[in-house]
């Protein structure tokens, strides 16, 4: 089972991404997406943000759980306070762990926050906040 | 943000007169030696030729009747003239895809059209496209055959597609379960210099040429044309002789081949004649006529099927209305096929031929032409050719359960196919946003926000339920995936027609089951495309009201601006426009094309994705890994 998440800014402007694979099921959190899709991912995923921005007016939670859908693969939203979207493309259905997920990712992304040296908008180059991501990674999906 | 220009495909207005156009009735035409060496001095190959071009758009005041004796005007009307009904069927026979016996669980019913060809037509047409995509910058209509958008010429890439759906639309195939292709009048074409005998020569073969019993000779109308160089008295004699020996309704045509000449619009013709004008140009239909023939021309065939065949067709369908539709939907009638179903009718030797007729023939796959269901669906059909589609959607929902019962797939398929799209044609429509200036986007919106409201109810309650049943027909019990791919491309535009928000997604989804249905290259990659277009014109009415105020006036400079806040952006529309997702399938469409075989193509595609992936605002959009960096590497090249 193969991911690929990406953190979009206000404007539209990816601060972080990441690709990696499951390690359940004998898998080793390398991602096999194949090469057609490896090239559209990102494309896939800011085509989502049509859906997020009509869908994120209509709820109080901020998680939005799959919002759209591509070809077999799901795209599960999540939008922060502040605007910024967590996008997750998956294979399959899995609505509470992806939520978890979620949730401790925007926990790590208030750390950055915090941080004076980080601007919104910017992109996360911290290496700790890579290692911790990619440990929830393991962790949840 | 709206897209400014309509790059990705032809307005529905124009998909829309093309389905009015192919699905009109149809005059099948019989010309003599004498006649078409007539036409051949005025430099046609055959009569055919010659009266081909002046059937579509037809100008005049045409008047019809429904079976509710409510009488419609039409200013415009259109018949197609094909040559007879025994040619076509011969070909049909010989061609090598329709053999008995081949599939041996499936009724053997030819394909629509074959597949390599439209391949092979589209190629070439893509390639003349180029030609002149490259040429000059100011595009041009390349087939005049084509109709021409509201605005004035469609642009190249627009007539691409267009070429796709027109062929796809207009195709001559006769199959037993659509009757817009059985005649619905003869026409017999004389030179006045004929002899008596020629003629009775020709309706004699004519009346005893076995057409195939779902098609009843007596539904189709004779009429002869006479054609004369000179007035004269001769015709008149001609005339009543006709009258008196073969009892046939006649008119003159005079063709005097004399004056100013005037171009013709191209006929629309089917995938095999484009195929061979471009291979044999020296073929290719003669394009200029006398502008008094063509005024002659005009005005034969528009009396024609002002005073000869619409009359005829509202006779014929007001009859059927009163033998056969109008019992069947009374409550006895209902009893009375319920009861047959569930009781059968009692073994009665006496019955049993009658009985055949009036059954599904399984074996063969068709109805009996005398049997109520093929009646039903001829009125249905013939309803609307005529335009009433109110009336023909009641019938083709009468027609469906029938068709279940028995078992006939094709049927049961197309009956679907039919209600839904007269069901369409008949709603009033909105024109898609992007073909309007922002002005009067504001006014469309207004007179259609009201079908609005039954728009959804109507997908999901009809169209829906419905694409699924017939393309599992169609598909896996009919083996017929032409008629398959036509029904989802008809039905898409169609609905895209209405308003695009609330449909595009059910557009989408049917448009994507398309490409995975083998419909050859270049039809998945015009599939792709036509997504692409779907998703931008799908604009929520909220944003089209933004979008049409006009821009307030810029701010003073002194204004103080906070540079810590973030910037604003599209938050007018945010979220009530998909162009990102038009953009996407852009993309993807322009990796079928493939940069290297089809760089024109590729270009255009990106051409239009430019507003959304604007590498000034996203700096991820070129990396040299991902598609459009190596798109945009491959045409470098």
């Amino acid at each position: 089972m193969s991911y690929y998440l990406a953190m979009i800014g206000t404007q539209d402007n990816p601060i972080y991404e990441l690709e990696f694979g499951s390690f359940r099921q004998g898998n080793d959190g390398t991602s096999k997406f194949n090469p057609e899709m490896k090239e559209l991912n990102p494309f896939i995923l800011h085509a989502a943000l049509d859906i997020i921005e009509d869908v994120q007016w209509e709820t109080n939670t901020l998680y939005l759980k799959a919002i759209d859908n591509f070809y077999g693969h799901l795209i599960s939203a999540y939008v922060t306070p502040g605007n910024v979207k967590f996008l997750l493309l998956h294979e399959t259905k899995n609505e509470e762990a992806i939520r978890h997920f979620f949730t401790d990712i925007n926990d790590l992304y208030v750390k950055v926050l915090l941080s004076p040296f980080y601007n919104a908008n910017d992109p996360i180059i911290s290496p700790s906040f890579d290692v911790k991501v990619k440990t929830l990674a393991k962790k949840y999906l | 943000m709206l897209p400014e220009t309509n790059l990705n495909g032809p307005p529905a207005l124009v998909c829309r007169n093309s389905i009015i156009q192919a699905y009109s009735p149809l005059v099948s035409l019989i010309s003599s030696h004498t006649a078409d060496e007539l036409a051949e001095t005025l430099g046609f190959d055959s009569f055919l030729q010659l009266l081909r071009p002046f059937g579509c758009g037809l100008e005049g005041l045409f008047k019809t009747k429904t079976p509710q004796l409510v009488t419609k005007t039409f200013s415009e009307f259109s018949v197609r003239f094909l040559g007879s009904i025994m040619e076509l069927l011969s070909v049909q026979v010989a061609d090598s895809d329709y053999q008995l016996g081949q599939t041996r669980q499936h009724v053997p019913y030819p394909q629509l059209y074959k597949q390599n060809s439209l391949e092979l037509l589209m190629a070439e047409y893509i390639k003349q496209a180029n030609i002149e995509i490259k040429a000059e910058d100011n595009p041009i209509l390349l087939d005049d055959s084509l109709p021409k958008a509201a605005g004035g010429a469609v642009d190249i890439r627009n007539s691409i597609y267009l070429k796709y759906f027109t062929k796809l639309v207009s195709s001559p195939t006769i199959v037993s379960f659509e009757t817009f292709n059985h005649p619905v009048a003869q026409l017999f074409v004389v030179s006045v210099n004929d002899q008596m005998e020629k003629l009775a020569v020709l309706v004699h073969t004519f009346k005893h040429f076995q057409l195939p019993k779902y098609i009843n000779p007596e539904d189709i109308l004779l009429h002869v044309c006479i054609v004369s160089e000179l007035d004269g008295a001769s015709e008149k004699q001609f005339q009543q002789a006709i009258k008196a020996e073969l009892g046939l309704a006649s008119s003159v045509l005079i063709l005097r081949g004399t004056g100013e000449r005037t171009t013709v619009r191209h006929a629309v013709t089917s995938i095999e004649e484009d195929l061979q004008d471009i291979h044999l140009p020296s073929h290719r239909a003669n394009s200029t006529i006398y502008a008094t023939d063509a005024a002659a021309i005009r005005e034969f065939v528009a009396n024609m099927l002002q005073f000869q065949l619409l009359p005829f067709m509202e006779r014929r369908i007001l009859s059927w209305d009163d033998q056969v539709v109008s019992p069947r939907k009374s409550i006895t009638g209902k009893f009375f096929s319920v009861s047959k179903r569930m009781f059968g009718s009692g073994p009665n030797p006496k019955l049993f031929i009658q009985q055949a007729l009036h059954e599904y023939n399984a074996m063969e796959g068709f109805y009996h032409h005398l049997a109520p269901e093929q009646i039903i669906r001829k009125a249905a059909d013939w309803l609307f050719m005529m335009r009433d589609y109110k009336t023909a959607y009641a019938n083709y929902e009468l027609l469906k359960k029938d068709f279940l019962t028995s078992k006939a797939w094709a049927y049961s398929a197309s009956a679907q196919e039919f209600a839904i799209v007269a069901m369409l044609m008949g709603t009033s429509y909105t024109i898609p946003p992007t073909s309007l200036s922002p002005r009067t986007v504001t006014r469309a919106l207004i007179d259609t926000s009201a079908p609005i409201t039954n728009l959804t109810k109507v997908c999901t309650e009809i169209v829906a339920p419905y694409l699924d049943n017939l393309s599992y027909s169609y598909l896996s019990r009919a083996n017929l995936r032409t008629f398959n791919a036509r029904a989802i491309v008809v039905i898409g535009e169609l609905l895209l027609g209405t308003n695009p928000w609330y449909v595009s997604s059910l557009t989408n989804v049917w448009l994507t089951k398309l490409i995975d249905q083998n419909i050859g290259h270049i039809g998945q990659c015009l599939v792709h495309e036509r997504i692409s277009y779907a998703h931008s014109i799908s604009v929520h009415t909220a944003a089209k009201v933004l979008v049409s105020v006009e821009p307030d006036e810029p701010e003073e400079e002194d204004t103080f601006v906070n540079s810590a806040k973030l910037p604003e952006r599209n938050y007018a529309t945010m979220g009530l426009t998909r162009d990102r997702k038009a953009a996407l399938w852009a993309l993807i469409a322009s990796r079928e094309w493939d940069p290297v075989a089809k760089p024109t193509q590729v270009a255009l595609c990106l051409q239009s994705t430019q507003a959304v992936y604007d590498p000034a605002r996203l700096t991820w959009i070129g990396r040299e890994n991902e598609l459009l960096g190596k798109l945009q590497k491959g045409l470098s090249y």
